[in-house]
């Protein structure tokens, strides 16, 4: 039978190397797959997955036990991504632009999609396009939201996930 | 839509070699972390007077009875060049320091590292509101402590006990930077946060703990627990 949460949390915390890595191996694929959608290619992700475990363990005191645990390590890694993110771009603004508008496309031609396909399809977005495709559509997150966690504009990452979808949805055909 | 109820869930295996690595990292933080919590209760070595004498010429050769003062109080030359910092701010804004604001009696602060640091007799200005932007180092570059240190030797009437008052304002501002910071965080539930609030935060958070600056072992503590929490949420 395997440990839940709330063992894994407080083996972890008496520094319990194997309760360590029951939380790795409980949560790695997982992790890993949102690590992928935001990276681009598997070094990327890899370099976001580890560093990511790293602050999960050691910030797991901070760790309320009132929400989901996954929810918390998922923030967690989503916010390791953007710092990378913010790591290769320093100085320029990869978001800044005009807020545009493009008409709505279908989204249900992505549910015809094979997973692996998709995945793709999104790692081969520009990574502006991507960090907000990823946080609006997967994450949830508002554009409000986005625009602060970016330091951007809302309207910029407005514009950014229009112009993801459209080239999304260019690629679909592009597939079909 | 599905497809991003499938991208949600996704699960893709990582490199097995990925743990092994990890494992040990983890391990090492940990054991940083120990250590550093161990330096703070410990004494500097002997050489490092010579290093801060040797960096503070300008200082040390118009007081050096100041700064060896603070060494011999195991204050680290960290947190002397930020006291001398915020003695060339205070200067500058001409706020918390004036003649009347030195005594004899606190020259009686315990300085030691380790030893709790007794409350300021009265804070000499608050900050106005818990919302404003209380104090920023963001100008204090390590590359201009040395002028500033000379600037704020050279100012008339500055002595020791100058040094240790602000050295307790140090102290208190990093006090009321933690509470300002803790009412900065979101709240349980919150889908939102300041992040340029954060940001500007974790710089200044960074800056104090790339100082070496050691208030007491628990506010040491709290900035290296406070560091990385923002660094990661």
């Amino acid at each position: 039978m395997s440990a839940s949460d709330t063992d894994i949390i407080q083996g972890c915390l008496a520094n319990d190397i194997r309760m360590q890595e029951a939380l790795y191996q409980k949560y790695a694929a997982r992790m890993y797959a949102v690590c992928l959608r935001y990276a681009g290619n598997a070094e990327g992700a890899q370099d976001i997955l580890q560093e990511g475990f790293v602050k999960v363990f050691r910030n797991l005191s901070k760790f309320r036990a009132d929400g989901s645990f996954e929810g918390w390590m998922r923030r967690i890694f989503v916010n390791t991504a953007i710092e990378h993110h913010r790591r290769r771009h320093p100085l320029a603004d990869p978001f800044s632009e005009r807020e545009e508008q493009i008409e709505e496309g279908s989204w249900n031609a992505l549910d015809k999609l094979a997973l692996e396909d998709l995945m793709k399809m999104i790692q081969s977005l520009p990574e502006g396009y991507r960090t907000v495709f990823n946080l609006y559509t997967v994450e949830g997150y508002s554009h409000q939201e986005i625009g602060e966690m970016l330091g951007i504009q809302e309207g910029t990452s407005k514009s950014q996930f229009a112009r993801a979808r459209k080239a999304l949805l260019e690629r679909i055909k592009g597939h079909v | 839509m599905e497809w991003q109820k499938k991208l949600y869930e996704q699960e893709m295996s990582p490199p097995a070699d990925l743990w092994p690595s990890l494992a040990k990292q983890i391990q090492q933080e940990q054991g940083r972390l120990t250590s550093r919590l161990q330096e703070a209760e410990a004494a500097p070595p002997s050489h490092v007077w010579l290093q801060i004498a040797k960096s503070l010429p300008a200082a040390a050769d118009r007081q050096p009875g100041i700064l060896r003062s603070l060494y011999r109080y195991s204050i680290p030359a960290a947190a002397a060049l930020l006291g001398l910092l915020l003695l060339k701010y205070a200067m500058l804004e001409g706020r918390f320091f004036s003649p009347a604001t030195t005594s004899l009696q606190r020259l009686r602060i315990p300085l030691r590292t380790g030893q709790p640091i007794a409350p300021a007799p009265k804070p000499l200005q608050e900050p106005a509101a818990r919302t404003a932007h209380p104090f920023s180092l963001h100008d204090a570059k390590p590359q201009h402590s040395r002028v500033l240190a000379r600037e704020a030797l050279s100012y008339p009437g500055s002595n020791y006990v100058e040094v240790c008052d602000v050295r307790q304002e140090v102290c208190r501002r990093i006090n009321y930077k933690l509470e300002y910071m803790a009412a900065c965080l979101p709240a349980q539930g919150a889908s939102s946060y300041p992040i340029a609030c954060r940001r500007e935060l974790l710089t200044w958070l960074e800056q104090i703990d790339k100082s070496n600056y050691i208030p007491a072992p628990g506010h040491l503590f709290d900035i290296v627990e406070l560091v990385s929490l923002l660094s990661s949420e």
